[in-house]
């Protein structure tokens, strides 16, 4: 008898990999930018574009986060159980 | 919980399917009376109240709380932080954890019963659905139905609601970051910067998502504090109980008999009506005991209370109590634990006061020029280029005057005032000229930025004058 587990529903998953990672983007982004001036970062990155501090707040959360959802989904990865991993054609 | 079934599949009946999870229900919380409930409708009043207006109000033109990220600039209440006072942001947050730390000791998850915009948010939402949809029973009904006329009509009077209210919340958030009246104008015009409508857009349906469709399960499944609430616990920790003693063996009675068969001890308190269970934003059986799904709202107290009091039983089979208290010991508020929150609560405190009191009311920033270490001038001086930034945080309009020492015949060429109004902050970029004799690779030298109007308003900064390699030989 082989134990088939079933998945993890795709909302479950997405909401795991993203709601922590956006809560920890939260606050780097808050000390980084409490330290560092998004203009000042601007000057020395690319200056030939046009940003506002508003945009370069708002990069730097974005960026923040998906650094911070690649590190979960990587937890996610490891943490899947053999039987999923084995199973072939499903992803939970 | 792990719910096991065999597979439907012909081919593949030797397998088992384990389900490792249980799809959550839709909860229909029933509409509740009572003292608590009263109390959280105060506090919602209160606290959306502050959320809703904060962001209009204004003292002698200075925002009452504005976040201002674009000028980089926090006012909050009369105080002004900049950048540099990033330690007294931290020691505000370190205040507020000690808080919650402090109160969920005393009292439980008061946080979350009355005062989490998770809560707040969700209690409106479910005013307005009540509102479109009449009472949680007919909801129920009307949802399990089929798609009526009438149906689709209310279903899109509450997503109409929802969407106002959502929106509205979405940009009174963003006017927390960047001036309300201004972005009330841009609005009307439609002339709103990209990212300012992106994250009006992005808190709006933040808060549909939260307080209109995910409800509970944010508190379930997504809320950091609900997993280590109970870390702050302790037996004298007030949490809503049900008195298992009094309320088992739980039964329904008629009324006739209830009191006789309460005196056979037949019965328990419990009448097993099932109120509490329904009034249950989370979903739970508070009789089961204290679950970390509980948010402590209350509402099974008022419901068990009303109930009781029909049936003319003393109230209270659910209430506030302690651990301790259930099980018949003496119940202490004043223990270790609290008196160590509340220290750490008063030392931060303390030290925050002392610090926003303590702030320097002029500040001086100085910057080499990244450019060039030095310049060597035709008459054998040397020039060095530096940008300046002084910070005005008195209240008044400050003249300040820029002098350099330090080097025997250090002088600064061409301006050296600068004029700010209060909380201004003003760069002035000064290029510093001095004799080459004597001069070192590295020279340390002084700035210093004094107030012509007020004299006691100095400030000194410290930095370097570079001279030419062959000065060291």
């Amino acid at each position: 008898m082989t134990d088939r587990v079933k998945p993890r529903p795709l909302g479950q998953r997405l909401a795991a990999i993203l709601w922590p990672s956006f809560l920890w983007a939260g606050i780097a982004t808050m000390v980084l930018f409490a330290l560092v001036d998004p203009v000042d970062l601007h000057a020395i990155s690319f200056p030939q574009w046009q940003l506002s501090r508003t945009a370069g707040y708002s990069i730097g959360f974005f960026m923040f986060w998906l650094v911070t959802a690649a590190s979960s989904g990587g937890t996610w990865l490891l943490l899947r159980r053999r039987a999923v991993i084995n199973q072939i054609g499903t992803d939970g | 919980m792990a719910t096991t079934r065999q597979t439907g599949n012909a081919s593949d009946n030797s397998s088992t399917v384990i389900d490792l999870y249980v799809r959550s229900e839709k909860i229909y919380p029933r509409e509740v009376r009572g003292l608590f409930s009263r109390l959280r409708v105060i506090t919602v009043w209160v606290l959306l109240g502050l959320y809703y207006l904060l962001p209009w109000l204004s003292i002698d033109g200075q925002p009452l709380v504005l976040f201002d990220l674009p000028a980089r600039k926090f006012y909050i209440f009369g105080l002004v932080f900049w950048p540099q006072d990033f330690i007294l942001l931290t020691g505000l947050l370190v205040l507020a954890a000690l808080s919650l730390f402090f109160f969920t000791a005393l009292a439980g998850r008061l946080w979350c019963g009355y005062a989490c915009p998770q809560t707040v948010w969700t209690e409106v939402f479910i005013w307005l659905e009540r509102l479109a949809e009449g009472p949680a029973s007919k909801r129920k009904k009307r949802d399990r139905g089929g798609w009526t006329g009438e149906k689709i009509r209310r279903k899109i009077v509450k997503h109409g609601l929802w969407l106002i209210f959502a929106l509205w919340t979405g940009f009174t958030f963003v006017g927390f970051f960047t001036p309300i009246t201004e972005l009330a104008e841009k609005i009307v015009q439609l002339n709103t910067g990209g990212w300012e409508t992106f994250w009006v857009l992005f808190y709006s349906f933040a808060t549909w998502g939260n307080a209109g469709v995910l409800r509970e399960q944010v508190c379930k499944y997504m809320c950091p504090y609900a997993r280590f609430q109970s870390a702050m616990f302790d037996d004298d920790t007030l949490v809503i109980s049900y008195d298992q003693e009094r309320g088992e063996p739980r039964g329904s009675r008629s009324r006739k008999l209830a009191h006789a068969q309460l005196a056979d001890n037949q019965l328990g308190d419990c009448i097993d009506c099932t109120l509490c269970v329904q009034v249950c934003p989370t979903g739970i059986d508070i009789r089961e005991g204290l679950q970390y799904e509980c948010i402590a709202c209350a509402a099974c107290i008022d419901v068990c209370d009303d109930v009781m009091q029909r049936m003319q039983y003393p109230t209270g089979l659910i209430r506030y109590t302690t651990q301790n208290a259930m099980d018949n010991r003496a119940s202490r508020i004043i223990r270790p634990r609290i008196l160590l929150y509340a220290a750490l609560l008063l030392a931060v405190l303390t030290a925050w006061v002392i610090g926003v009191s303590q702030r320097d009311p002029v500040m001086l920033d100085v910057m080499r020029d990244r450019n060039a270490l030095f310049r060597e001038l035709p008459d054998g001086r040397v020039e060095n280029s530096f940008l300046l930034r002084v910070m005005n945080r008195t209240g008044q309009q400050q003249q300040f005057s820029i002098t350099a020492g330090g080097l025997p015949g250090l002088e600064i060429y061409g301006t050296a005032e600068l004029q700010l109004e209060p909380g201004e902050i003003g760069s002035l970029p000064v290029t510093l000229r001095a004799a080459s004799e004597g001069l070192k690779l590295r020279n340390d030298i002084t700035f210093t930025a004094q107030s012509t109007d007020t004299p006691e308003l100095i400030v000194e900064e410290p930095s370097r004058f570079f001279g030419p390699r062959r000065n060291l030989r």
